[in-house]
């Protein structure tokens, strides 16, 4: 029987931030994921790095968290973050008088911001809405969630954790009132198994509602669906925000190679969250508010729409459950429930998963009276340590005359781990062209990230998220994974599993240009 | 400029018909988008004699005075020169090549703004297992029986519609030639 300092339920990045917050620490950490990892709210959000611009004025707090996380993520991250800025933008509707409060609570919560008139504001971003009557330049950025999910796995994993994908957590097990363990349904095999921790960490976001009744213990969890769109270039250079008191729809993040415009906010029934699907209100709603920002959104092409769910926790002194809790929960349910042996870690955001993380191995540490001190504020995680453009990897595809910006793309995404993959022979084959993305980066994610899937190499190389949305390397691509799998007859499948995955990203926008896109698609792949 | 017939290609069939109508006799003028590289059937209705405007695109359309009849058509490259035929055939093909267009509660045909069969719908355009037929396959230039193309219900006089642009994946080539030809 193996025993686990603590086990960590739930691969988003709340708790692959906590794994490997935990793992740094020298506890012996068991990471389980019942899906893949980012497969909940972290691989379904904005990719907004908030500098805290956003909550300033409504919620101070989490605007001080904000930028105090954006900066040390610049640089523990430097590989998942792209420095981008953003522009808070007041049209004549807005007036002035929340952009005044705004700048005023920026500076309280150390934001530090610049303000544009409209004719440099347009002069550095000339497709916002040139109606606009003032702009402030803040430090937002744009954040990969996939790689910093995956750099936060790897991470764990290269200090000692284990991790399970595809295995469900079915049932806690509590003895005398304390949890003691947990069963785990594995999703390919059918078996059960059992693991025994110190302590369990629920870090299973909006499901969270679930793990805490499996340990008897109640959060109030209110499911609030949050729907995007993707666009297929990037419209802008820098986050563009409306400066008025946050609402639908108004912010656009370039990221990689496209725009996510977003979000809405709607509160759904727990029975969603397993598959949300965008509607067509959602998708007017955002279209209709987004052109506000940028006009010319009007006219380009829609790649997909997707949803997440925000898991919003009731406050605990509020019965009703009408008033939800801000920023982050942390919950030791020995103090709040009297069950000791575990413990819950939610709301909070993407932006701030690291000190959630400290938060929680720091309460962890507490309890298993270890001393050990945080390093992920200054530890870089994989991919992001200086000397990375000069690795021999990259001098060795130099010399072998190989298309530089290959490399450089799998740099960009896997930093010095680019040291792992052979670009020799095969390796150096490319297999999407618009991420860039070769045979040795599939070789390695299968070897190394755990890949399984067609969406799995997705999430962890971006492989089919750019303009051609797959419809031309998906073949190639599942023809390489199936070999590295070692398995060539699985291409076939692989491929139709992630043609009908991505499908559900294009039905909500399937009309103009994307039904043209659509109807190839289906004339290539479908029939 | 006069033909017998014009084509106004672009779908999968268009040069196949074109020198199945020239071959009987017709004089035909096929006009399509694409570059003329592109496709071995359109070489080869070239080589047989047939008249090929390559990479134009119909810009303008003379109705006669009740709309029932098409008078003569122009198009981009050569601007203010009518285009006149016995006969017209819209052959442009689906969404991908811009046959169809669309927007949200919306299909049209653009170059004759002729009947289209859709539902109004566009949330309903999908079917969410991307294996099934798609309800947006369906969609379509309504024909006439006798293969010509209807405006606002009523068939055009000389405006016939054939291939992958019709609705309910309807083939009507054979019927068409014969009525041509
Ligand atoms: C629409 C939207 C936009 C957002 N935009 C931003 C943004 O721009 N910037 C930002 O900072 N934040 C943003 N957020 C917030 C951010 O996405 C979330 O706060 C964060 O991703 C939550 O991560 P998590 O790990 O706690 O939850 P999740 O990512 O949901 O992870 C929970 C994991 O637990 C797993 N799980 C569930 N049940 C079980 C079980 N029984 N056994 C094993 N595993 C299980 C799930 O499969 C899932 O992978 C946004 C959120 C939404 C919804």
């Amino acid at each position: 029987m193996k025993e686990f300092d603590v086990i960590i339920i739930g691969a988003g990045i709340t708790g692959a931030g906590t794994a490997r917050d935990c793992a740094l620490r020298g506890l012996k950490t068991l990471l389980i994921e019942r899906a893949d990892i980012a497969d909940g709210a972290s691989g379904r959000n904005h990719g907004l790095l908030h500098s805290g611009a956003r909550y300033a004025v409504g919620d101070p707090e989490s605007a001080c968290e904000c930028i105090k996380e954006n900066m040390i993520l610049r640089k523990v991250a430097s590989n998942c973050v792209e420095a981008t800025d953003g522009l808070f933008i007041s049209l004549p509707e807005d007036g002035l008088e929340y952009r005044d409060k705004f700048l005023k609570k920026c500076a309280e919560a150390g934001i530090h911001t610049q303000t544009l008139s409209p004719q440099k504001a347009l002069s550095l971003e000339p497709l916002v809405n040139p109606e606009l009557i003032s702009a402030v330049k803040v430090p937002d950025a744009s954040v990969d969630p996939f790689r910093l999910v995956s750099a936060n796995v790897l991470d764990a994993r290269l200090h000692g954790a284990e991790v399970l994908t595809q295995q469900e957590v079915t049932e806690i097990i509590k003895e005398d009132g304390r949890v003691k363990g947990l069963k785990v349904l594995d999703k390919s095999s059918g078996t059960v198994n059992t693991y025994y921790a110190h302590y369990i960490v629920n870090a299973a976001g909006i499901w969270g509602a679930k793990i805490a009744e499996m340990a008897g213990v109640h959060i109030g969890m209110l499911p609030a669906k949050g729907s995007l769109l993707v666009f297929d270039h990037r419209v802008t250079r820098m986050v563009i925000n409306r400066c008025r008191k946050p609402a639908n729809a108004d912010i656009l993040v370039p990221g990689d190679v496209v725009s996510v415009l977003g979000t809405t906010s709607d509160k759904v029934p727990f029975e969603q969250c397993d598959d949300m699907k965008v509607t067509k209100e959602e998708v007017d709603l955002l279209l209709r508010e987004g052109c506000k920002l940028v006009p010319s959104l009007a006219q380009t092409r829609i790649i997909r729409a997707y949803a997440g769910v925000r898991p919003l926790v009731a406050s605990d002194d509020d019965p009703s459950g009408r008033n939800v809790s801000r920023g982050i929960v942390l919950l030791d349910h020995l103090k709040r429930d009297g069950v000791d042996g575990f413990i819950s870690i939610t709301g909070g955001k993407l932006t701030s998963y690291r000190l959630m993380a400290e938060m929680t191995a720091d309460l962890l540490c507490s309890k298993l009276a270890i001393k050990a001190k945080c390093h992920t504020a200054d530890t870089p995680l994989p991919g992001s340590e200086k000397s990375v453009k000069f690795s021999s990897v990259v001098r060795k595809a130099r010399e072998m005359k190989m298309d530089t910006s290959v490399i450089e793309a799998a740099v960009s995404r896997h930093g010095s781990q680019v040291e792992a993959m052979d670009f020799s022979g095969k390796g150096s084959e490319l297999v999407c062209e618009c991420e860039k993305v070769c045979r040795a980066e599939i070789a390695y994610a299968v070897k190394v990230l755990g890949v399984k899937t067609l969406d799995d190499l997705r999430r962890r190389t971006r492989v089919g998220m750019g303009p051609c949305q797959s419809s031309y390397c998906v073949e190639k691509a599942a023809k390489a994974l199936a070999e590295e799998l070692g398995d060539t007859s699985l291409s076939e499948e692989l491929k139709k599993d992630y043609l009908q995955h991505r499908w559900k990203g294009i039905v909500p926008v399937c009309r103009a240009e994307q039904l043209a896109q659509a109807e190839y698609l289906r004339n290539k792949y479908g029939k | 400029m006069r033909a017998d017939v014009i084509i106004i290609g672009g779908g999968q069939q268009d040069a196949a018909l074109a020198t199945r109508l020239l071959e009987a006799g017709k004089k035909v003028l096929l006009i399509f988008e694409g570059r003329k590289s592109e496709d071995r059937s359109r070489e080869e209705f070239r080589a047989k004699g047939g008249s090929l405007l390559a990479g134009d695109k119909v810009c303008r359309v003379d109705w006669a005075e009740d709309g029932s009849r098409v008078e003569a058509i122009y198009t981009e490259g050569l601007e203010d020169t009518a285009l006149r035929a016995e006969a017209y055939v819209l052959c442009s093909g689906r969404f991908f090549i811009r046959g169809l267009l669309s927007e949200e509660d919306r299909v049209w045909e653009p170059v004759f703004g002729v009947d289209v069969k859709y539902l109004k719908d566009s949330s309903r355009w999908c079917d969410p297992d991307f294996f099934a037929p798609q309800p947006f396959d369906s969609f379509g230039v309504i024909p006439s029986e006798d293969c010509k193309a209807l405006k606002d219900g009523k068939e055009v006089e000389n405006l016939y519609v054939t291939g992958d642009i019709l609705c309910d994946g309807i083939d009507n080539t054979e019927e068409l030639c014969k009525r041509i030809i």
